[in-house]
């Protein structure tokens, strides 16, 4: 083969280099090992170029061992990466061309790196690749069989591969005549990818490390469990969910550490797919983890497009850091900075662990922006205003399910509840507090409110059970959008309220309220309740600096009958201008009876309100 | 369009250099030797610096004996001072829970056994290096990462409720100073 290239590139070869060669420098005269050096400051090409001079340089340069990473083999090209397989060193494209003038190797590297090559016949092609693996001591041969029936004389080629190829292309027909020549043809060390659908598996494919197939039909799952493979990906496949489950429980651990399969979507749900494992929420690529029994070794899976992974990981941290770290012991202030880092999720986990470290968190009054309840759902964003939900209620998953299985459950307060989180399809992640019964949901939003300096609560539930209420009085900002009876006393003293929703709350209810800031919407207050409670306002001391409520056609005569009151006038000039121009219509003031203190009372857009100014 | 004049890199890098420096003593009797503008970086120490009226003349004859801090400890701390010591001032956070990335090299030099990040924070908290205490607040806060509750009660030694009660019998049932 060698005789024939240079039979070839002799032809090419003119006085004028031979000349050159003769009186040059005599390089191949040097000894080995400073050959070897200046061999190795050369480019590749260059050294291809004088292996190619004659038959003894080939040998020589052979015999001085010049280190290549890896060769990579297609109809089209050739590429050679030196150093490190992410930067090729030289590309030699293989054209197609019948002229025979030009020069097999062309003597042109152009700016990428490429070299021209054209080879007369197919036979050329694989003539230089063997050349090159001749010369140079290559550590990975990487094939990719894109033309057909090129091999159809694969006996051409070195046997060993470290990854072979076969990818799809327009005439199917004749791969699959001769695929299987082709497979017991190499012995590939690594990666096997076939984009072809395979009817049986040969020995030599259950060696690989790596096996990427296309499509396997009628080959049971388990037929892949006694091989040296680390990797199997599988994209189309006609596997029941049992089958696949079955197979990551033998496989992974078990040689394997990573498995993907063709998922669909309809039985997308992990936690069913995952019934009884000990499974458990991993932060890494939307992904869920799962204990396996050997220590220290859980296995990770997740969505990746249209498949589900599944990864087999040590976990570096448990090996590495044996020693804990007394987390309670720790100064206040770090122990604060620590709470602010983690997520409220996180910070809920570690106060469940035992009555000390509730205690100690909540004496840090860790800050939370806002929670929403909902009667499925609890919301809770942080000062960062990233959000996590809290699901009350799931449809999709049956208690007597959950209590049968391994989900891990915790004690809030009394109550018993599932947690876990769960994966959506879009990628956002919900953590699941389940109770054990229906009813107790509550007292993980109770759990919260003894936990956090909560800043605002959105409380969209109608009609709740008294005890809900008994954390309330931390909480500086409440709207309350669900049906309440009565107001509980708890929310009397709030700095701000905000009430939504048509209750049947009465007066006497509402007159108790001591918050600085009141705003009721869809109330059914009438002229003279609203009367009375300006009455209310004028005759006692109470914190009210606003009070606004929602304009049910208010009739301004009746609601000030009965006060003394002057056009409102504010010493603050700035205010007064400011405030007039928001205000439609008259603004009249009142004074308070005890202290003095001058509110005024107008229509503030679809509001009537009573404002406290410091004059 | 005017065109503001380029500083020269060198001119800044003339200025940054101050020849100041001071010495510090650890608990156990380790000498170490830091620039100014990193000790500013502990307010501890600077306060210790100015009250002491220390001044570039006499600096390095008065080394500062600090009695919490243990020579390893003090080994991480002048490291990360004098990395950190050019870093621009962070702007006062407007929330409470700060947004920030760990820099690779400073997680690598946390990269250490959970007994000496604890006695790390103890020496940052005493020696008031905030950026310290939050990339140290960052590894520990970031350790709840992807854990089982089972594994967050060992990694942070949190005792279950009967070990802390059983705790609280043992010392209580124990005798006083006096007694």
């Amino acid at each position: 083969m060698l005789s024939k290239l240079e039979k070839m590139e002799s032809a090419d070869v003119t006085s004028k280099d031979v000349s050159t060669v003769t009186k040059g420098f005599r390089v191949f005269v040097l000894p080995e090992s400073v050959l070897k050096k200046v061999l190795n400051e050369m480019d590749l090409v260059d050294i291809l170029e004088l292996s190619l001079s004659s038959k003894k340089s080939g040998s020589i340069i052979h015999s001085c061992s010049i280190p290549v990473e890896m060769i990579q083999f297609d109809w089209n090209q050739i590429s050679v990466f030196r150093n490190h397989y992410d930067r090729c060193d030289i590309k030699y494209d293989l054209i197609d061309c019948g002229n025979t003038e030009h020069r097999f190797i062309g003597g042109k590297i152009e700016e990428s790196g490429v070299i021209s090559c054209y080879p007369r016949v197919s036979y050329y092609r694989s003539a230089l690749f063997n050349h090159l693996n001749t010369i140079f001591p290559v550590s990975r041969l990487f094939y990719t069989i894109d033309k057909w029936p090129v091999f159809q004389m694969p006996h051409e080629l070195p046997r060993n591969a470290f990854s072979l190829t076969i990818p799809k292309v327009s005439n199917p027909e004749l791969v699959e005549d001769t695929i299987e020549t082709i497979l017991d043809y190499f012995d590939v060390e690594d990666t096997l990818d076939i984009e072809y659908s395979l009817s049986r598996l040969t020995e030599k494919m259950l060696k690989v490390k790596n096996l990427k197939l296309e499509s396997v039909l009628n080959i049971p799952l388990a037929d892949f469990l006694h091989s040296n493979l680390k990797k199997l990906e599988i994209a189309k496949h006609d596997y029941k969910s049992g089958e696949i489950r079955d197979g990551v429980f033998h496989f992974l651990g078990n040689g394997f550490k990573y498995l993907q399969v063709e998922h669909r979507r309809r039985h997308s749900d992990f936690y069913q797919f995952l019934q009884g494992a000990d499974s458990y929420h991993s932060t890494e690529n939307n992904c869920l983890r799962f204990q396996k029994c050997s220590k220290r070794l859980s296995v990770s899976v997740g969505y990746n497009g249209s498949y589900m992974e599944f990864n087999l990981k040590k976990d570096k941290n448990a090996e590495k850091k044996k020693t804990p770290l007394p987390l309670f012991r720790l100064p206040a202030l770090p122990l604060r900075e620590i709470f602010s880092v983690m997520n409220p999720a996180e910070t809920l986990e570690i106060s469940l662990l035992s009555k000390r470290a509730k205690l100690s968190i909540k004496s840090l009054n860790i800050r939370l922006k806002r929670i929403v309840l909902n009667t499925d759902q609890l919301k809770l964003t942080d000062e960062t205003d990233e959000s996590r939900e809290i699901t009350m209620i799931d449809d999709d998953l049956n208690r007597d399910e959950l209590k049968q299985n391994t989900f891990r459950s915790q004690m809030i307060g009394e109550n018993k509840f599932f947690t876990f989180v769960k994966l959506q399809e879009d990628f956002t992640k919900t953590l699941c507090c389940l109770p054990m019964n229906s009813t107790e949901h509550f007292s993980a939003f109770t759990h919260f409110l003894s936990l956090y300096k909560v800043g605002a609560v959105k409380f969209d539930i109608s009609n709740p059970p008294d005890n809900i209420f008994t954390n309330f009085q931390s909480i500086a900002n409440l709207e309350i959008s669900g049906r309440l009876r009565t107001l509980p006393r708890e929310v009397c003293n709030i700095s701000s309220l905000r009430i939504t929703t048509r209750g049947n709350i009465q007066l006497a209810d509402f007159l108790s309220l001591n918050c600085s800031s009141i705003q009721l919407l869809n109330h059914r207050l009438t002229n003279r309740q609203v009367n009375s409670w300006i009455r209310h306002w004028k005759q006692n001391e109470t914190n009210i600096q606003s009070l606004s409520l929602e304009n049910n056609n208010f009739n301004m005569d009746i609601i000030l009958r009965g006060f003394t009151i002057r056009s409102w006038q504010t010493r603050n000039k700035a205010n007064r201008e400011e405030y007039r121009l928001s205000c439609a219509g008259e603004i009249w003031e009142i004074q308070r009876d005890f202290d003095g203190k001058k509110a005024s009372v107008g229509l503030m857009g679809e509001f009537l309100e009573l404002r406290v100014w410091k004059d | 369009m005017s065109v503001e004049p380029e500083v020269p890199i060198v001119q800044v890098e003339e200025v940054r250099e101050n020849p100041v420096l001071y010495k510090i003593i650890s608990s156990d009797n380790h000498v170490f030797t830091i620039s100014e503008h990193a000790v500013k970086l502990s307010k501890t120490l600077w306060d210790l610096i100015t009250n002491l009226g220390l001044t570039a003349e006499n600096a390095l004859d008065n080394p500062i004996p600090v009695e919490n801090v243990n020579g390893k400890n003090m080994e991480t701390i002048v490291q990360f001072c004098e990395r950190h010591k050019y870093d621009e001032e962070e702007p006062e956070y407007t929330n409470y829970i700060r947004e920030f990335v760990l820099p690779e090299w400073d997680r690598q030099l946390l990269s250490i056994d959970n007994e000496e990040l604890f006695q790390l924070i103890l020496a940052t908290n005493y020696l008031d290096i905030q950026k310290l205490m939050d990339y140290c607040c960052r590894v520990i806060g970031d350790m709840a990462k992807d854990k089982t509750p089972e594994e967050l009660r060992i990694i942070y030694g949190i005792p279950t409720d009967a070990e802390d009660d059983a705790l609280e019998r043992s010392a209580s049932d124990s005798p006083g100073p006096s007694g």
